[in-house]
């Protein structure tokens, strides 16, 4: 009993003294049993059944001279139907690139409409814009974080 | 030393007092108890039937052609459908593995029993040309990946700036974005990048499983 407090302690341990080393962005769906913790989130988790999970991760910088986080200008379109078909469009851009995108908003209409192929919905040719029926899901995300 | 029977029925492991640890232990037992019956049972009937026809010689030559047909692979080696392809800016393997399949990669450092694919994108060492945004968004969305020779290249212990990965069966996790186990299905798609990348990464996939991506360390000034 001591031992496996000891072990526990030692995982939360570590676990808490992690911090985000890269930047991140999970999608992930899970069916069945999952036990499971990260390193990368400093989080644990237990799923027994169904679960979906969507994550973004910013580093943080360790000179905070100029800014907290790193720079990131960035655009995701995830759209999922059941666990086979999860179709996924990603623009990530960091540094001075994303300093330099996001100083004129009409560059990221311009991306997130070349991302998706032209068209001004997330959603994949042949779905019409709001018809997300049973079990499909659909996220849009657009990060602008200027460091 | 107590009989494990006591451990059982230790107050700390009663989920009424307990819910989350006692719930927590108790699944986890229930499904390992479940998967070795389960095995157990499988390998004692396999084990009557062959030998009931079989002699100790010939069982010795079974047993073999049977871990075969279960399938083993340590990364790129053993029994592994393992492919790569290229474009302008980036390299793709496609990795599909039947049986049992350890991986000793950073990004999906594990143990998995049952079906696997892997799909990751590794960006190219040397630096392209620099490109404006829109003639980059433009090679991407043109820019196929082509098969090539895994003699050509050489990814070393490059990481992978994206990964998706298709688990079926139950796996053991060791890497950054999870450590624990899984049993079941499971999909995930992964974007990781360095913290001193300075560019723009592109990466998208279809319902076809068609997986397009480009990777510019620095965009040219409009």
């Amino acid at each position: 009993m001591k031992i496996l407090l000891l072990k526990l302690g030692f995982i939360c341990l570590l676990l808490s003294g992690c911090q985000a080393t890269h930047l991140v962005y999970v999608h992930g769906t899970t069916m069945g049993l999952e036990v499971a913790a990260s390193t990368e989130t400093a989080t644990g988790r237990l799923v027994f059944g169904y679960d979906r999970e969507t994550f973004a991760l910013i580093p943080r910088k360790k000179d905070k001279q100029e800014s907290d986080a790193m720079s990131l200008a960035a655009i995701s379109c995830i759209y999922a139907q059941g666990l086979d078909d999860v179709q996924f469009k990603h623009f990530v851009s960091t540094g001075e690139t994303a300093k330099n995108i996001v100083k004129h908003p009409d560059t990221i209409i311009d991306i997130r409409k070349s991302i998706q192929g032209g068209s001004e919905s997330c959603l994949p040719s042949g779905n019409g814009a709001g018809n997300t029926g049973k079990g499909k899901e659909e996220s849009e995300n657009t990060i602008k974080k200027e460091g | 030393m107590k009989p494990i029977d006591s451990y059982h029925r230790a107050p700390w492991f009663n989920p009424i007092q307990n819910d989350s640890i006692g719930l927590f232990v108790r699944k986890l037992f229930c499904c390992i108890n479940a998967i070795d019956s389960v095995i157990k049972r499988v390998s004692v009937r396999l084990n009557l039937s062959l030998r009931a026809f079989m002699t100790r010689q010939q069982l010795l030559l079974i047993y073999p052609l049977i871990m075969l047909m279960t399938g083993c692979a340590i990364n790129d080696k053993g029994f592994t459908q393992l492919r790569h392809f290229e474009n302008e800016t980036s390299y793709m393997t496609t990795q599909k593995t039947w049986g049992g399949f350890i991986s000793t990669r950073h990004s999906d450092r594990g143990l998995m029993l049952g079906h696997t694919e892997r799909i990751k994108v590794y960006p190219k060492a040397e630096k392209n040309a620099q490109l404006p945004l829109d003639q980059f968004l433009q090679q991407v969305d043109s820019g196929n990946f082509v098969e090539i020779s895994s003699k050509e290249i050489n990814l070393g212990n490059m990481q992978p700036f994206a990964w998706i990965e298709k688990n079926q069966g139950i796996m053991f996790h060791a890497n950054p974005i999870k450590i624990g186990f899984s049993a079941g299905i499971e999909s995930r798609s992964v974007l990781r990048l360095p913290p001193d990348f300075d560019g723009v990464f592109i990466i998208s996939g279809d319902q076809n499983g068609v997986v397009k991506a480009g990777v510019q360390r620095s965009l040219q000034q409009q």
